[in-house]
């Protein structure tokens, strides 16, 4: 009796070792699961610096993974990936004597690997190349508090910081900030209307949309030292009177886009604010808008034409509203913007700005939570300037910014 | 038992048996009966033979002895066998004329009718008596009225009744008591009656039939008649939801948490100028919303509409809508009247508890006999709560309504009056708070009070130059309070509160605020309108006449909008009692001829309506309404023949609506603009130049009544028991109130701004001076710049076009299902347009000069946003009934199908106006109606206004060579990108089912339950033109409630 026991058992066992044998383990192996991509760097034109050697990121929004590759002789990253949909990104850093340092970077269209795709994609990642600027944005405030006393969100006490990140004196005579075009970046992986047509590429220019906001000045009337900096806000008044833990914007010297006639539904900033010339208005609105959940600002110059040729140079319809005149936009020329910054709601949005002016993007949590998107501090590059602090600045706004939980200028 | 008392001979020829008898059983020959019985009296055989087969036995009781014994035994034998050997021994024969069986002696024949003998003058009186059917209990203070005539009379206490001075003729006699089924009966009256015996049936369920969908009213217009078993069946919880049962009507469900607005005749009433038309009149009462001032501005209205949810039903005894051609009594109404008839009488305790997922409602009514000849006095109370959504408390809706009534009718011998005073107040509440995880301190709270007093009745003087006066005499007084407390954390700005045109000091508002927003209106009514009547015969032809006056009165004592503490930038309080009384004084006047034409009748009624509006500042002359009816009756009721009835009917008329004090008195208009403003918040120091602009005037035109002309013709047949009314109406509304904006300009002196803390401005004769570097004053620079401002005035531009067909279909019961099956719907197709200029300033900024906003404003036709020049709509809808009664169980369960074949609308396109722009730049002209459009389409205005008031054509734009104005003017043109813009929205047909059950257990409660879309059918419909894009949910979502109704 025991025997057939023991013999029954061993039969069983060896079916069940034979049943496994079947199950496709094969499918299950790194090899199955995963694709390489090759990357190819390339310089633009005109620009020899060598591509040996570049980090290549490349990250997929939707799971979050991250993979990593650097450059042969020839700018190629071979890199073994895990299946999905990812962009490609890759900057750099050169300076030249007479203190220009220029930035290089690049983003790629999305390359999908499916199992159904091939084991080895191809990919180009062109090359932009752009300048470091005197004046960078150094902190931008957008989303608002929660003001405990009405338990409500309270967003009238935005404001931007330009900074003075070279050795130089700058003047802000004749520079202006703008918003780009749509308000809120567009959601769910639609492009932006405004890009070259049959393609996904953002055009060369900016659309700059609502009120054009320039500094007065007739060249050297308003400088910012090094290290210098300049707050620009839509309300310039006391804010912590009203919601205690907002700021105060009306302290002498700060800057407040008001206009009495473009923006009369703004408040009268304090006295010795001084003011932003607003020199272009299109729409009904009578205040300036700026997203509480998803602005892209940006810096730019006239490209030193008069206000009323630049104007009429660059006054477009917006693509889709053939019949809405207030979207109409000022395009602002790429090499015109010095700096911008892309504030996203959700990593799934799409950009706004080229990758010359901004390759990466920012965000906080949410609007009302009093949280601001501030530059990092560019530890090397600070020490070098003996203690005067340098910010980050590769033109990469998921590299060089990020969040702080409340505004600067906040006690 | 009819007994026939001082010895006639008595000829009542039926032409038929009414469907609505108390008796239920149809008289049938041949049918079998057993009899058994020894020595009984002949009175007691007749009253089991009347009960057995229906028949009405009449005898001369002078010549026949009632005692007289007779014997009978047999067994299942017809009628006419069982008298035949019943009679034999007892000498009497008898005769069957129709449903009656009339004895008389052996030998005896029948004498002529004496025709003159008991007459007064000529004219006719019936006495009679009213009973139970059941107990044979007398029914005290029970209604008889002959209705050609309006001669009626009410029993005493112990249910005799007297109609006196009847003209010899065939009439509708009705009888009625609350509590029982109203017996009509058609009799021909050509002698005194002196023993009428009417016996009632007890309402209810037992009944073999039962109504419980709306009926054709009994006007010569179009009208239904929706009775308390319809209303209590469709479980109502306002005066709105019983609407649904109108033909064309599409069932909604309840809901007490927003605006209930009833239109009549309406798809979708775009600018409320149907549903303003709409008239409630309660016992003869009008009530009215035109003494309102504040309104919901949340929406697109600019008056305020009746809410329905204050109107319980539970005291209502009936409904009659009216539409088309209305009478000339009737004004002051264009789409329709709904007449509400509250419970006047003796009821039994009621108690009804009704509850459905949103709401929850209890009501109790009483009628109390006060005593012999004292009259009644109906008691009802009802309360309702409602909430938006069951799982969060923060919008609730209260409703507590109370009425009293008490009713009598006094001098009962000689000439009745029919006394009624009715006292009424309803509180509603409604309450919103915002959701407290976001923010626990805002809050909106509304209520409304409402106090009605009216005394109404009936004169009967029977005179020879007057036959009855009605007389109404109402007052009703409201209180209408909104309260919105928000707090609120905002910029400083600056405010004044000046009421005079100029330039003044304002101040800046807080940044932290308590805004407590309060209304109040107190809007008071009061009218009265008497109406005599002539009822006169000439030989057949009948004649009836109504002269009648009414006068009006309504008004505003309320303090108005404001705030108590904390006031926004610029408002300014106004206070409503300040707007004068609005009167108005009507007479009318109609003639209804009733001609019989051999055995047709002709019912011609012409009649007209003068109305003066008395208001101070303005000025109107009288309008007149006529209104012309006419009915023919082709073939006369008559069972035996395939068809049945026939009759055709029309009418034509012209029908007002007077605007409401609101939009005759408007607000003084307000426009002010800061010139100069200073803000240091450390210091204090704040300087605010206002520059505000005041008008405050009346309009400068009269704002005409609405007007609409209506026209109805009607077809009313019935097939071999299938009865069918069919109705085509052609209503034009024109006059409608909409709204427009009126111009000017006005010059400001734009100071440039100050950013420098130490200048210390000042304003000083006429002018702002800062302090320069040294400290002295100099006048600051400024830029005079001329801008619009423009304030909204309302006006008469509304149009709308309808014409549509009405059809209910009644097939009859299928006997072996005791399922009735009605067929109602309508088609109908309107066009609602504002025609004319409209003036708009989009307050766009300058193209050529960003600092100043556009200098040019434009005059379109219509509509200043969009191409479209107004919105057409289409609809034709079927309610398929299935009533299924079944008397034995006492329940009653109706199924409803709601067919939907057609519900289109579109946007209206102007043929002369659109157009588009081809490749070489020039425009082209077209019919792009009713296609994909794949261009821009443009629509130009038709002048524009320049900041001095000159209007000029807009072909300027094509010939100018100015390139600025140019620029300007191409910012005015309307232009839309959408392909399928003109096409018409339009979806497959679609369907709902709703079920309805009511049943009675035992003599003291009834449950009755609903479900409406209880298949959940709620499919996505497509656009027919647009099969690609997102659909649409149809039908209302599922939603059931249930009721008990309690009676002790």
């Amino acid at each position: 009796m025991r025997n057939i026991k023991i013999v029954l058992m061993l039969i069983a066992s060896l079916s069940i070792w034979g049943c496994m044998k079947d199950t496709k383990t094969s499918q299950f192996t790194d090899d199955a699961t995963s694709s390489t991509i090759n990357i190819t760097v390339a310089m633009p034109a005109g620009y020899d610096y060598p591509v040996a050697g570049m980090k290549v990121k490349l990250s997929d929004p939707s799971t979050g993974l991250l993979f990593e590759g650097t450059t042969n002789a020839d700018g190629v990253a071979q890199i073994r990936v895990a299946h999905g949909s990812y962009t490609a990104t890759s900057e750099a850093k050169y300076s030249v004597p007479g203190g220009v340092i220029y930035i290089f970077n690049g983003t790629s269209n999305r390359i999908r690997v499916t199992p159904t795709d091939k084991k080895v994609v191809a990919a180009n990642l062109p090359l932009n190349v752009s300048k470091t600027g005197q004046i960078v944005i150094k902190e931008f405030y957008y989303g608002g508090c929660l003001n405990p006393l009405t338990g409500k969100t309270y967003a009238n006490d935005k404001y931007i910081i330009l900074y003075n990140n070279s050795d130089a004196v700058a003047y802000l005579d004749s520079l202006c900030i703008g918003v780009a075009d749509p308000y809120n970046a567009p959601t769910s992986g639609k492009s932006s209307v405004w890009v070259k047509p049959g393609t996904t590429e953002l055009r060369d220019s900016v659309p700059n949309v609502s009120i054009g906001w320039m500094f007065p000045g007739t060249g050297k009337d308003n400088a910012l030292a090094p290290g210098a900096q300049a707050v620009i806000s839509t309300n310039g008044i006391n804010h912590t009177i009203t919601a205690p833990n907002s700021v105060n914007l009306s302290i002498t010297g700060y800057w407040a886009m008001y206009d009495p006639i473009l923006t009369k539904g703004q408040s009268i900033p304090q006295p010795g604010v001084k003011l932003m010339q607003g020199y272009w208005k299109v729409g009904t609105a009578s205040q300036y808008t700026i997203s509480q959940l998803s602005p892209a600002v940006f810096i730019y110059n006239l490209g030193g034409k008069s206000l009323s040729k630049f104007i009429l140079d660059t006054y477009t319809h917006k693509p889709d509203q053939a019949t809405n005149r207030n979207f109409d936009c000022l395009m602002i020329d790429k090499n015109s913007v010095l700096d911008g910054v892309e504030c996203f709601r959700d990593v799934t949005d799409s950009k706004r700005l080229r990758p010359e002016i901004d390759n990466g993007f920012t965000k906080t949590n949410g609007s009302g939570t009093g949280e601001t998107v501030h530059r990092k501090i560019d530890a090397v590059a600070t020490a070098a300037a003996g203690g005067r602090i340098v910010y980050m600045d590769t033109n990469n706004s998921s590299n060089d910014f990020e969040v702080k939980s409340k505004p600067s200028l906040a006690n | 038992m009819r007994k026939c008392k001082h010895c006639i001979w008595l000829l009542v020829f039926l032409c038929f048996l009414s469907v609505k008898t108390g008796y239920g059983i149809t008289v049938d020959q041949n049918r079998l009966i057993s009899v058994s019985a020894k020595n009984i009296t002949l009175n007691e055989l007749i009253l089991k033979l009347e009960k057995e087969t229906g028949y009405d036995f009449l005898y001369n009781n002078k010549i026949i002895d009632g005692n007289t014994k007779v014997s009978v035994d047999m067994k299942d034998k017809t009628v006419e066998e069982v008298l035949n050997t019943a009679l034999k021994n007892a000498s009497i024969e008898y005769r069957i004329v129709d449903n009656q069986i009339i004895l008389h002696p052996k030998g005896m024949k029948e004498s002529a009718p004496l025709k003159q003998a008991q007459t007064k003058n000529g004219k006719i009186t019936i006495k009679g008596t009213v009973s139970e059917f059941d107990s044979k209990d007398p029914i005290p203070y029970a209604f008889v009225v002959i209705k050609e005539l309006n001669a009626w009379g009410t029993c005493d206490n112990d249910g005799r009744f007297v109609l006196e001075n009847i003209t010899p003729g065939t009439y509708a006699m009705e009888v009625s008591c609350l509590g029982y089924s109203t017996y009509t009966l058609n009799v021909t009256l050509t002698q005194d009656i002196n023993s009428f015996a009417v016996n009632l049936k007890s309402d209810n369920l037992k009944l073999p039939d039962v109504v419980v969908t709306a009926i054709a009213g009994s006007s010569i217009n179009s009208s239904s008649k929706i009775e308390k078993n319809a209303i209590q069946h469709v479980q109502a919880s306002s005066l709105a939801d019983v609407m649904q049962l109108l033909p064309g009507s599409l069932i909604a469900n309840p809901s007490l948490n927003k605006e209930n607005k009833v239109t009549i005749r309406s798809i979708n009433d775009a600018n409320d100028n149907n549903s303003r038309g709409v008239g409630l009149m309660i016992n003869g009462s009008k009530m009215s919303v035109d003494a309102s001032i504040s309104y919901d501005k949340s929406g697109n209205d600019f008056f305020k509409n009746m809410d329905f949810r204050k109107y319980s039903t539970d005291n209502i005894e009936s409904i009659e809508v009216l539409k088309g051609v209305l009478s000339a009594e009737y004004g002051d109404v264009t789409s329709g009247a709904i007449l509400v008839t509250t419970k006047a009488g003796r009821t039994p305790f009621e108690v009804r508890v009704k509850s459905d997922p949103s709401t929850k409602a209890v009501s109790v009514s009483k009628g109390f006999g006060l005593g012999k000849n004292a009259g009644n006095l109906n008691i009802d109370a009802d309360y309702a709560r409602a909430f938006k959504e069951w799982i969060s408390p923060v919008d609730i809706f209260n409703r507590t309504t109370l009425a009293l009534t008490y009713s009598n009718t006094f001098n009962k011998d000689k000439t009745p009056l029919r006394f009624n005073v009715r006292f009424s107040g309803n509180i509603t509440k409604n309450n919103a708070s915002s959701d407290p995880d976001v923010s626990i301190l805002d809050f909106k709270k509304s209520s409304e009070k409402n106090a009605s007093l009216s005394i109404y009745g009936n004169w009967l003087l029977n005179k020879s130059w007057i036959s009855s006066l009605n007389y109404n005499l109402s007052g009703n007084v409201g209180k209408e309070s909104i309260q919105d407390f928000v707090v609120k954390s905002g910029l400083p700005v600056p405010t004044t509160d000046t009421r005079v045109s100029g330039i003044s000091l304002g101040q800046f508002t807080g940044t932290l605020e308590d805004r407590d927003y309060r209304s109040e209106d107190i809007p008071i009514y009061a009218s009265a309108k008497i109406t005599a009547n002539l009822n006169k015969s000439i030989n057949k032809t009948r004649f009836k006449t109504m002269l009648g006056v009414e006068f009006n009165t309504k008004g505003n004592n309320g303090r108005g909008e404001y705030y108590m503490s904390a006031a926004p930038a610029y408002f300014r309080e106004r206070n409503y009692s300040d707007i004068p009384f609005m009167n108005d004084l009507s007479l009318f006047f109609e003639e209804k001829v009733t001609l019989p034409f051999k055995s047709t009748t002709l019912e011609l009624t012409a009649g007209a309506r003068l109305n003066k509006m008395i208001i101070s500042g303005y000025d109107y002359n009288p309008t007149i309404d006529p209104r012309f009816n006419g009915k023919y009756t082709i073939l006369p009721y008559r069972r035996d023949r395939a068809i049945n009835t026939l009759s055709i009917r029309g009418g034509w008329g012209i029908l007002q609506r007077l605007p409401s004090i609101g939009l005759l008195y408007p607000a003084p208009n307000y426009t002010d603009n800061a010139l100069f403003l200073y803000r240091n918040a450390t210091s204090g120091e704040s300087l605010a130049v206002i520059q505000t602009t005041v008008v405050d005037e009346l309009l400068p035109y009269n704002l005409k009544p609405v007007k609409t002309r209506n026209i109805e013709l009607g077809l009313d047949i019935a097939v071999k028991g299938i009865d069918a009314q069919f109705t085509y109406f052609n209503e034009k509304l024109t006059d409608g109130m909409s709204q427009n904006r009126t111009y000017s300009s006005v010059s400001y002196d734009m100071y440039n701004s100050v950013t420098d803390p130490n200048a210390a401005p000042k304003y000083e004769n006429g002018k702002v001076w800062i302090k320069n570097t040294l400290g002295e004053y100099v006048p600051l620079s400024f830029t005079t710049r001329k801008e619009f401002i423009g304030y909204q005035r309302p006006d008469n531009r509304g149009e709308i076009n309808k014409w549509g067909i009405e059809y209910d279909i009644n097939f009859g019961k299928i006997k072996a299902l005791n399922t009735s099956v009605i067929v109602n719907g309508s088609y109908m197709k309107s066009n609602e347009q504002e025609k004319g200029l409209v003036r708009y300033d989009a307050r766009r900024v300058d193209p050529v000069d960003s600092k100043q906003k556009m200098p040019y404003i434009g005059l379109y036709e219509s509509d200043p946003d969009v191409i479209s020049v107004g919105n057409g709509r289409e609809r034709f809808s079927t309610s398929i009934n299935f009533v299924t009664h079944i008397p034995s169980i006492r329940m009653i369960v109706s199924i409803v199908t709601q067919c939907i074949w057609m519900n289109n609308s579109s946007n209206l396109f102007d043929k002369e106006r659109t157009y588009k722009i081809n490749g070489a730049g020039t425009r082209y002209y077209g019919d792009f109606d009713n296609q994909k459009n794949y261009e821009v389409m443009y629509r130009d205005p038709d002048y524009y206004m320049d900041l001095n008031g000159t209007v000029r054509p807009f072909s300027d734009y094509y010939t100018t060579t100015d390139v600025d104005l140019k620029r300007r003017l191409s910012m005015l043109i309307l232009s839309k990108d959408e392909t399928y813009y003109f096409q018409e929205y339009g979806t497959k047909p679609y369907f709902m089912a709703n079920l309805r059950i009511t049943k009675e257990i035992g003599n003291n409660a009834a449950l009755s339950f609903y479900a409406n879309n209880f298949t959940n059918s709620t499919p996505v419909m497509k656009n027919k033109n647009r099969p690609d894009a997102v659909g649409a949910r149809v039908n209302t979502p599922i939603y059931f409630g249930a009721e008990i109704k309690l009676t002790f």
